[in-house]
């Protein structure tokens, strides 16, 4: 008797030790990457553009899988197909002009200033 | 007679055009600090916004995209993009304005200018008037500046849980590498 009230005590210590641990993690997890999240479109970039001229507002903060033509590369990116920006976190790979890659990354939206769809986070999937 | 003179003028306009130099960033660094001291920070940074310069003229135009902003933590930055910001619904801020007798001539000898002009948050406009810094380094123009805006100029509501950890003026700081537009 002794021993199963022991027992519980221990049971419930850990059931709400893992409890407080969870509560801890959802309050505290930093922010997903665009690695962790599944795409929700995948296929061209020039069909992407496409979608995304017809409803912005569909693919705000999406994350999308695109292949497309790198026609300029930045300091800090790639233009995709002429007026995709896809912004890189870490500092670019080797890619060169014309090749043409399958990218990962987040729609942040549509720059009206520079009339560029651009997205950030982005990842080389292939090459 | 009447002819020429309207292509001379014709000429001179197409190379007025033709001589608006701009610079500009698509990768510029947007930060806000929103914490009281004594709390948990309560700070984003967005490196993805991009920001034009007329040299000709000072004009600026900013925009800034609103689910750029990323935070340290998850749930913060959900409550910041779904319920402060609706970024869904208003996904950029905007800037334009103008640098008060910029000139890139005069940065040898000057680097502060006045900056006026309206920044549109949650489509709400507000007059900003601030001290902006502007360096030439490598052909590279370093745009600097701090300013603040209260939340309820964007209509911003701060629920009472929460008005003790958030700083009644947001500090609003940025960083811009602008390259020359070709």
């Amino acid at each position: 008797m002794n021993l199963l009230k022991k027992n519980k005590t221990i049971v419930l210590l850990i059931l709400l030790g893992i409890g407080l641990w969870s509560a801890y993690q959802y309050v505290f997890a930093a922010p997903l990457t665009t690695d962790n999240i599944i795409a929700e479109y995948q296929g061209k970039a020039e069909d992407f553009k496409r979608l995304m001229l017809a409803d912005f507002d569909e693919w705000h903060n999406k994350v999308i899988r695109i292949t497309g033509t790198v026609t300029a590369i930045t300091e800090e990116g790639i233009l995709l197909d002429q007026n995709i920006y896809c912004q890189f976190d870490d500092k670019l790979i080797k890619i060169t002009e014309n090749e043409v890659i399958t990218l990962k990354g987040r729609v942040i939206g549509f720059d009206a200033l520079l009339e560029e769809i651009k997205l950030n986070q982005c990842i080389i999937i292939q090459k | 007679m009447k002819t020429n003179i309207l292509m001379v003028l014709f000429a001179l306009l197409i190379c007025q055009f033709g001589n608006a130099q701009k610079y500009f960033t698509r990768t510029g660094m947007t930060q806000f600090r929103a914490s009281e001291e004594a709390f948990e920070p309560v700070e984003a940074i967005n490196k993805s916004t991009t920001a034009i310069l007329n040299v000709n003229t000072g004009e600026v135009a900013v925009q800034v995209f609103i689910a750029a902003f990323e935070f340290d933590n998850a749930l913060m930055q959900e409550h910041f993009n779904e319920n402060y910001m609706d970024s869904h619904e208003y996904p950029k801020g905007i800037f334009k304005g103008e640098l008060k007798d910029f000139s890139k001539e005069k940065l040898t000898s000057n680097n502060s200018f006045d900056l006026n002009g309206t920044l549109t948050i949650k489509g709400i406009e507000k007059e900003i008037q601030t001290k902006v810094y502007v360096k030439e380094e490598n052909n590279l123009l370093l745009v600097t500046a701090n300013f603040s805006v209260k939340p309820e100029y964007f209509g911003i509501n701060i629920p009472s849980i929460v008005q003790d950890k958030i700083a009644k003026y947001i500090q609003i700081s940025i960083e811009y590498e602008l390259i020359e537009k070709k």
